[in-house]
């Protein structure tokens, strides 16, 4: 491994706060969000020699995250399956972590929101609403077109914006 | 004009050019009700943003700095084909010489890292499971061994070079590996220590023993699927003979 690999193993670590935050936008606890990154990165690093310099290294992780995700979900149905309900619902606060009480409810608000959504839509609110990816940089990180990513991500608004407005209403 | 929900998302998105996003701004300045709408959207954005952007702040768990820093010959990881490979073209050596040595030392090491000694040998250069590993490799299925077994099987799964392979956990040495069936020997195709603390409640431990240095260099070797319960069987009683 070359001098080039050392740079942008550098790189890497300087994207580390970025892929956690978008492990935890797709996963619902927050161990499990941690983990992705870490058998990413471990995955990036074996196949550094394919990543094209000049693109970008944040789509690419991106992507290696979602495989390593979708192989991850492959196995959570199973695990989830023997879960009791009651178990499963207890975890959901976990992921909200340490957050100051005022600011609590409202992201554990929206984490359960997501939770809703479908894998697919949630990988996309991760990537342009919380990665600010642009919608083509997106598309290609999902290997979906354009036209398909929107109207996930449309349903994924409605879904959001209708579960958030319920429940704000419930509260006041 | 009517600006579509399409239109309205691309804008609060920034995915127009110039042009459009004029005219959007020029109807939501209109039309109070579009600007509503408009506003919904970006108090959306406004909310992840909330949830999510402060795991930025966040310090960075030591693993995965660990992780990104690890170095590339892992020593962590063997992985027993390149080191075997990289041998054969060592000038002076024959890559027998050469790889019983390796092997030799490799065993010393593991022996050191508290691996039993009698469950691996070194045989013409290349590791072989002995004892209790070999024992669990040829009888042990993984649908029905004991929760507290010494060796733990993972997969099993046939490689490209058409042999039976099993991944294994050796319980209370956090070392796990890769054996192929050569003959009548298991001959260790990996072995790898993971360093993660047990039982923190790490996703990949609960759902399968096999860790993920074992599972990406199994994801480039296996040909299809990993064996199901009945496969496995069915290769056992074959006696791991293709």
């Amino acid at each position: 491994m070359g001098d080039s690999f050392e740079e942008v193993r550098n790189d890497v670590v300087a994207l580390l706060p970025r892929l956690r935050r978008f492990a935890r936008t797709i996963t619902r606890h927050r161990e499990d969000a941690d983990d992705l990154v870490q058998l990413a990165v471990e995955r990036a690093l074996r196949r550094l020699d394919q990543w094209q310099p000049g693109t970008r290294l944040d789509s690419w992780m991106f992507m290696i995250m979602k495989n390593a995700w979708i192989d991850e979900v492959r196995t959570r149905v199973r695990r989830d399956a023997v879960l009791l309900p009651e178990e499963a619902g207890e975890h959901v606060g976990d992921a909200a972590g340490d957050w100051p009480t005022d600011r609590q409810h409202l992201r554990m608000d929206v984490h359960k929101a997501m939770q809703q959504l479908s894998d697919d839509q949630r990988l996309v609110v991760g990537l342009v609403l919380v990665e600010g990816l642009p919608y083509k940089e997106a598309a290609q990180v999902l290997d979906i077109p354009i036209g398909t990513l929107t109207s996930r991500l449309a349903r994924a608004r409605e879904t959001l914006q209708a579960i958030l407005s319920d429940t704000r209403e419930a509260r006041a | 004009m009517t600006i579509s929900d399409d239109t309205l998302a691309r804008y609060v998105d920034g995915e127009l050019d110039a042009a459009e996003r004029a005219q959007v701004e020029a109807a939501i300045a209109a039309d109070p009700e579009l600007a509503g709408r408009a506003q919904q959207h970006r108090a959306l954005r406004g909310l992840l943003s909330a949830t999510y952007d402060p795991v930025l702040d966040e310090p960075v768990p030591e693993r995965l700095r660990d992780a990104a820093r690890a170095p590339a010959a892992d020593a962590k990881v063997v992985d027993l084909a390149p080191r075997r490979a990289a041998a054969r073209i060592r000038a002076g050596w024959t890559w027998t010489q050469w790889g019983g040595m390796a092997a030799a030392l490799l065993v010393g090491i593991l022996v050191g890292r508290g691996m039993p000694g009698d469950d691996i040998a070194a045989e013409g250069g290349q590791l072989v499971a002995r004892g209790r590993l070999a024992q669990a490799l040829s009888t042990q299925l993984a649908s029905t061994q004991p929760a507290d077994a010494a060796v733990k099987i993972g997969l099993s799964y046939l490689s490209r070079t058409d042999a039976y392979c099993r991944s294994f956990a050796l319980a209370g040495t956090q070392t796990a590996g890769l054996a192929c069936r050569r003959g009548d020997d298991w001959a260790l195709r990996l072995l790898a220590q993971d360093g993660a603390a047990p039982g923190s409640g790490d996703l990949r431990q609960a759902a399968s023993p096999v860790p993920a240095s074992v599972l990406s260099v199994v994801e480039e070797d296996m040909q299809g699927d990993p064996l199901d319960a009945q496969a496995e069987r069915a290769a056992l009683q074959k006696g791991w003979r293709r």
